[in-house]
């Protein structure tokens, strides 16, 4: 297990340099041009950009930033994106928190939604319980969130004034109006992933109570909800437990429509404008942020198999041939 | 009972605790209560303008950027002068001392025969303003003159580059001196007056001026390139020679002058691609680096005479009025600036202005509130000398201006319903809705829409694929019938949120001259070039839409197309129209160009033969500038104040339409009685940096007409729409003019002329009692 996981990490650090060199290579490479009619302003941004490097050859760049990213964890500063001037990593971490915030709030109602709804389908299969769940399932997965973030707004918000219309300003986030102004954004967050969730559970549910394993539990006087609790549901967990995982994972993505509807300064919208905006520092520092959360997110991922359940080895170099 | 005493004194003690901390706050200008002579503040009430604004990086005065950023700077300063509505003067507008104690008295005179001013010079160059002596930070710090100098010194620091710089190095409010200082020692050979005869060969194969090594910029700002190198417009170069210029250029972008590159650079600049400059041309793609004939502080035209006095020296000869209009800085506060000094790679910078405490006022307002990419908040400065000098009656009710930053219109605006915020833009889908409600304004801005061909045979050929006919755009009869198709007045209606139809390059706003507010298009000669382009008998007529015509043009661009074998029986037409996204609004551009041509290709052999793709592009400008787009539209506008080097962005390497060639495309216009004919970037020069530059008005005039009638009578543009805004206000706001009345005053400034009808807690209930959803039909 020891030598399965060092090997892991250690592919996941030569693919993180392999992207990190990709990414850094094409972002310079898209056309950055001085827009026209700036005149004396064009010739400022020029020579700002040159004292940065931009006009030097890619690679002397590349050298650089690799030098103070590893040398003084120097990830450099803000010039098109948030705070002029202010360093990246200060930048980002400021941003983080409210994408957080309402993610978390988000995956945390997802979850037990999601398995509690995908229960009733499962056990309630084709019966008209399970039939409502599946249409609320085919619109919830099918409806794009910003969708509901619209009528959210529009409704609840609008017009019948149970909740502001954007976040609160500030950084009050054990506060009663932050959570309040964040309760239309956590719910529109939160359909797709319920839906989401009820939708595994109920197939994987479906699928282990229809196993001989539960005729033999029910033979042996356990009752039908028991059975279902005690043998069927920790069965069905294991695959979607990854999914849970993924999601928390996926917090730290953001929604960009989503924050962008409710004015959220989270990170969701930062990376499109970073890119947009040439913002070379502010991009390859969300990047690999990022590339890392991803690439250690799937060792984790693949490691939690295990834990689950104990049957499920990793590393023991068999292979499917015969 | 003595439990009970302690108790009573304990409350009595938090009271009296509480209120003198109520009065510090006032003391420290951070309550809303009043103790000025402005007027319009009932005591302890909040009058505060909710708005909101895009992404503000930082309002340091070197490098702010964007307008949202000069509007918060406005409201934590002070110019020098104020433009501010006045109904008892014919033009409703006056400008008054604010941070000057009186207008800019012109002594240039005392300064003639000194920083680059002729020694018979008598007026216009060296204007001296005397300041008020109560103007302070709001921190109670005094401002002196030297707080004048710092700023200057700060923003043209060679060392910073600061972004804003080129305020006081180029264009018409110049300072002397301030480019070379600005520059440092490495700059252009043009910028410190050397002509070739300056160039010397030297024996080694180099070249030299004064005795310095001669630099080829290959990739270095070039002011003949508004700040661009050479190397932005490679696809103009041989490809042998760009390749043998990248693999010498070094980090500064420079390459040093040899023989050898010399002679490439001349075989480019002299080629038909470049327009085929002559070798006295050269000296504008050189550089050298003298360390003596950088600028010293010294020779720039900024004086401190006293404490309360300053002096602007300007390399061109302004009026009063533009002295007024042109000569003012943003003060920047020393302490702070320096304290916050960065090394940003290299550059020397500093984060002054990106949070609240990095940040001063010294004008009406203060920060008190910054959270990045979220919100905004001012608050009164009651340091500020205006609330009690007597020259604000009435004014600045405002006690707070409170921006959230949000991007999304629907939310905007549904904030706005509830009472939330006091202002909202309208785009063309709220238009019906709103247009006509009595809290609508409209407020007529510089930029103008126009469309833009690609002209370009070889590349228009080189995307047809079968079937597909791109070619017919370069006939003459194609674009006009598109100008004609067009009906501006519909596409307005349909397209915009309250556009005005235009028809020149320039629109309406545009004026040459200031003191009497006389526009460009008024004028005579710019009347009879609308008239005689599109035809019409006179200006009240113009609609420049004809159908029929139309028609006919659209059959001779196909018969010509085909006779030529450009175009077969089968052949579409496909208008590739590159535009910046893809949602309702911009398919709504797309789709009325498409109907409008296939209603004036009814009947003729091109009857559904045309149609128009909606290509998502970012970069579109840039795009239509490498060939890639047949169709875009364009917006040019700004600097209102000078029509005539709006014709920079069509007759100079600015111009985006591709296969226009504007050095060689001619006009012949006639000046003083003589008619000449010349091309249209030799007019352009003439006009804006040479023999015509301090020409008569009239004159101008005259040159600016000809040149706007050439092209557009080639109709590779189609000038369709003056940009208007349409915003509503809240229904506590009452404006201060029931008209817009200039591009100076627009509707009057909302923090200084706006009044409420309501303060925050009335105007509250109300919205309360209304249900949060307030009645703007």
């Amino acid at each position: 297990m020891f030598r399965y996981i060092m090997r892991r990490i250690g592919l996941a650090i030569v693919s993180m340099f392999i992207i990190m060199t990709m990414l850094f290579v094409l972002v310079k490479m898209l056309p950055n041009p001085v827009p026209d009619g700036m005149g004396g302003q064009g010739r400022a941004l020029v020579e700002m950009r040159r004292a940065w490097g931009y006009y030097d050859p890619i690679w002397t760049q590349y050298l650089i930033f690799l030098k103070r990213v590893f040398t003084e964890f120097n990830w450099g500063f803000c010039t098109t994106v948030g705070t002029f001037l202010q360093p990246v990593t200060e930048y980002l971490v400021s941003k983080v928190p409210f994408t957080v915030y309402i993610n978390v709030f988000a995956e945390a109602i997802s979850i037990p939604l999601g398995i509690f709804f995908g229960m009733m389908a499962a056990i309630f299969k084709n019966k008209w319980q399970d039939q409502v769940i599946n249409v609320f399932i085919m619109i919830f997965i099918s409806v794009p969130s910003f969708v509901y973030a619209f009528l959210l707004q529009y409704f609840v918000g609008f017009k019948l004034g149970l909740c502001p219309l954007v976040l609160k300003s500030g950084f009050d986030f054990f506060s009663w109006e932050m959570f309040h102004s964040a309760i239309m954004p956590i719910l529109a967050l939160s359909f797709g992933p319920i839906a989401s969730y009820m939708r595994l559970i109920r197939a994987e549910l479906s699928e282990v109570l229809t196993a001989d394993y539960m005729l033999l539990a029910r033979t042996k006087g356990l009752t039908r909800w028991q059975a279902t609790f005690r043998h069927a549901f920790r069965n069905s967990i294991i695959p979607i437990v990854p999914h849970f995982l993924w999601g928390f994972i996926g917090i730290l993505g953001g929604s960009i429509l989503i924050e962008r509807i409710f004015s959220v300064p989270g990170i969701g919208g930062v990376y499109i404008t970073a890119l947009n905006k040439k913002d070379y520092d502010v991009f390859m520092c969300l990047s690999m942020f990022w590339v890392v959360i991803g690439l250690f997110g799937g060792i984790l991922a693949d490691m939690s198999y295990g834990l689950i359940d104990p049957r499920i080895r990793m590393g023991g170099g068999k292979t499917n041939d015969y | 009972m003595k439990k009970k005493l302690v108790a009573i004194l304990l409350v009595a003690a938090m009271v009296l605790s509480l209120v003198a901390c109520g009065d510090k706050k006032t003391s420290d200008g951070g309550s809303g209560s009043n103790a000025s002579d402005s007027g319009s503040n009932d005591a302890g009430k909040k009058y505060t303008y909710f708005s909101t604004t895009g992404t503000i990086n930082t309002l340091n005065p070197c490098d702010w950027q964007l307008n949202n950023e000069s509007t918060c700077m406005g409201l934590c300063s002070s110019s020098l002068y104020d433009w501010r509505i006045d109904f008892d003067s014919s033009t409703e507008w006056a400008y008054v001392p604010e941070m000057a104690t009186a207008l800019p008295e012109d002594v240039t005179t005392e300064y003639a025969g000194q920083y680059g001013i002729p020694a018979d010079c008598t007026q216009g160059r060296a204007w001296k303003v005397t300041l008020r002596q109560d103007a302070c930070w709001n921190d109670g710090t005094p401002i002196t003159s030297a707080d004048f100098i710092y700023s200057m010194q700060t923003i043209l620091d060679p060392n910073a580059k600061a972004y804003r710089s080129n305020s006081y190095t180029d264009g018409q409010f110049a300072l002397a001196g301030a480019k070379k200082y600005a520059t440092g020692s490495f700059g252009e050979a043009v910028g410190r007056g050397k002509t070739m005869a300056d160039v010397v060969k030297e024996a080694d194969g180099t070249y030299t001026i004064d005795g310095h090594q001669v630099f080829f910029a290959w990739n270095a700002a070039l002011s003949l390139l508004s700040g661009s190198g050479l190397k932005k417009y490679e696809q103009y170069v041989q490809p042998e020679i760009a390749e043998y210029f990248d693999s010498l250029v070094d980090g500064r972008g420079v390459m040093p002058l040899t023989e050898e590159v010399y002679n490439k650079l001349f075989e480019f600049t002299s080629s038909d691609a470049w327009g085929n400059e002559t070798e006295e041309d050269l000296i504008n793609y050189f550089y050298y680096d003298d360390p003596a004939t950088a600028g010293t502080w010294e020779e720039v035209g900024f004086l401190a005479p006293d404490d309360y006095t300053i002096v602007w020296i300007t390399c061109n000869a302004l009026t009063e009025f533009y002295s007024v209009y042109g000569l003012d800085i943003t003060l920047i506060k020393k302490d702070l600036f320096e304290a916050n000094k960065t090394d940003a790679g290299g550059l020397t910078k500093s984060t002054y202005g990106t949070s609240v405490e990095t940040y001063a006022s010294y004008g009406p307002y203060y920060m008190d509130e910054y959270q990045e990419g979220k919100h905004i908040h001012f608050t009164r400065n009651e340091k500020w000398f205006g609330y009690t000098d007597g020259n604000h009656e009435g004014m600045y009710q405002t006690t707070d201006v409170d921006y959230q930053m949000i991007d999304e219109h629907t939310t905007i605006l549904n904030l706005f319903l509830q009472g939330k915020l006091d202002d909202t833009g309208l785009t063309s889908d709220d238009i019906p809705d709103y247009g006509t409600s009595e809290f609508t304004i409209y407020t007529p801005e510089s930029y103008t829409a126009t469309y833009a061909w690609n002209t370009d045979f070889d590349v228009l050929k080189s995307r047809e694929e079968e079937n597909v006919n791109k070619t017919i755009f370069t006939y003459l009869e194609w674009r006009k019938a598109f100008s004609l198709a067009i009906d501006r007045q519909a596409f307005c209606k349909t397209c915009t949120a309250g556009y005005q139809p235009a028809f020149g390059i320039v629109n309406n706003l545009y004026v040459y001259d200031p003191e009497t507010m006389a526009s460009y298009r008024s004028s005579e000669p710019a009347k009879k070039t609308l008239c005689e382009v599109y035809d019409a008998a006179s200006i009240d007529e113009l609609t420049g839409y004809n159908v029929d015509e139309a028609r006919q043009l659209l059959q001779a661009a196909y018969d010509k197309c085909y006779a030529d074998g450009n175009i077969d029986d089968d052949d579409v037409v496909e208008v590739n129209y590159h535009i910046y996204g893809t949602d309702a609004t911009y398919q709504r551009f797309v789709d009325f160009c498409e109907a409008a041509m296939l209603k004036a290709a009814e009947g003729t052999s091109l009857e559904n033969r045309i149609k128009f793709n909606l290509v998502e592009d970012k970069d579109y400008y840039n795009s239509a500038k490498a060939g890639l787009c047949d169709l875009i539209r364009e917006n040019w506008g700004g600097a209102a104040m000078n029509p005539f080097t709006m014709l920079e962005v069509y007759c100079t390497d600015t111009s985006n339409e591709y296969g226009f060639d504007y050095m060689h495309y001619e006009a012949t216009i006639t000046v003083n009685g003589e008619t000449k004919t010349q091309s249209v970037n030799a007019w352009y020069d003439e006009l804006c940096n040479g023999i015509y530059s301090d020409a008569d008005p009239e004159v101008r005039l005259q040159i600016m007409a000809g040149v706007e009638k050439a092209l557009l009578l080639n109709y590779h543009i189609a000038p369709v729409a003056a940009y208007t805004s349409a915003e509503m206000v809240s229904q506590r706001i009452i404006l201060p003019t029931d008209h817009w009345i200039n591009q100076l005053i627009n509707w009057g400034s909302f923090a200084r002329d706006f009044k409420y009808t309501m303060d925050d807690a009335e105007w509250e209930a109300y919205c309360k009692e209304q249900g949060n959803e307030l009645s703007y039909k």
